[in-house]
């Protein structure tokens, strides 16, 4: 199959090719397909430019040394965006000190209360990214994953390096933080 | 990004039937906010109870096989915290209760900010490590 003809090809046809036929500049069309999805994940953790394009290009090296071992079990674009996500966390964990439970602490939710069908009628997506930059980073990726990029809950665990019962309570934690900061910065302040 | 917000409000859709979801109001005081998912016939319901995050898993005749509540990091018994915290530092806590006993799933990282995940008994042995 000749390069142009690969271009329109799925992702995983591009893999087992780059893998079984050793076309190394078969991974430029996954680059183009999937660079600008992976830079703006890394910018919205970063928030900076320059880092978030540095990451990138990590990612994508590190992606491609671990081409091998990607086994079909989840889309590519799902196991890339794992890998994006770790690659940034771990570096906010690490140079940034990102603190998860401290954070959690210095920023519980006071009094949770029986949300159920008290979801706000409408809502305006421009101040849901403002709450999305007031939450953890770390919530701001589980939420994401899970509900933007369809990652299942084990890879979110894996790429997050928590266990999948922590995921989920964390998952559930951030849903009640991104709902009640809404109501309070947004909806009570226009009553 | 319009998909994202709205699957945030509204969660997962699972609807289990009424004596699955009564067993929850059986088992806890005051459970709200009740997420459901359901694999393989078990249902795990997702909840808060008393402002602390709580799973339970239930069968389909609506038995409450187990449940794990999200603990304050503080909240383990000194024995357990003693063994872990030697270990390193405590990010996650939660403690695993079924119809036997209680044991406990912590989440520690060292000194390189390696990443262990530590199953520990009520006696404060552990029967589970490994690396995240």
């Amino acid at each position: 199959m000749k390069y142009d003809t690969l271009k329109s090809a799925r992702d995983e046809e591009i893999i087992s090719k780059i893998i079984t036929e050793n076309q190394v500049n078969y991974f430029e069309i996954l680059y183009g397909r999937y660079y600008r999805k992976v830079l703006d994940k890394c910018y919205s953790l970063l928030k900076n430019h320059q880092l978030a394009k540095e990451f990138t290009e990590d990612i994508f090296s590190k992606t491609y040394e671990k081409l091998k071992t990607f086994r079909n079990i989840s889309s590519f674009s799902s196991w890339l965006y794992s890998i994006t996500y770790n690659h940034c966390i771990d570096y906010l964990r690490h140079k940034k000190k990102l603190h998860y439970p401290e954070w959690n602490r210095e920023n519980e939710i006071p009094g949770i209360i029986d949300e159920s069908g008290d979801s706000p009628d409408t809502i305006n997506y421009d101040d849901l990214l403002v709450i999305l930059d007031m939450i953890h980073p770390e919530e701001k990726a589980l939420l994401t994953m899970k509900y933007q990029d369809n990652i299942s809950l084990k890879q979110i665990s894996e790429s997050l390096r928590i266990s999948e019962d922590a995921a989920k309570m964390r998952l559930k934690r951030a849903r009640t933080r991104v709902l009640y900061l809404y109501k309070e910065k947004f909806l009570n302040e226009r009553k | 990004m319009e998909q994202l917000f709205n699957k945030i409000f509204a969660g997962d859709n699972v609807n289990p039937p009424e004596n699955v979801k009564q067993a929850i109001y059986y088992a806890f005081k005051n459970p709200v906010n009740i997420d459901w998912y359901v694999r393989n016939e078990i249902y795990e319901a997702i909840f808060y109870d008393n402002s602390r995050e709580h799973i339970a898993r239930i069968n389909a005749r609506g038995k409450l096989l187990d449940y794990k509540i999200n603990l304050e990091l503080d909240a383990l018994p000194e024995r357990i915290k003693k063994t872990v915290e030697s270990k390193g530092e405590i990010m996650n806590v939660v403690s695993i209760h079924n119809k036997k006993n209680i044991s406990y799933e912590v989440i520690i990282r060292d000194a390189e900010l390696k990443r262990y995940i530590i199953k520990i008994n009520n006696d404060g042995n552990i029967t589970e490590e490994k690396l995240l």
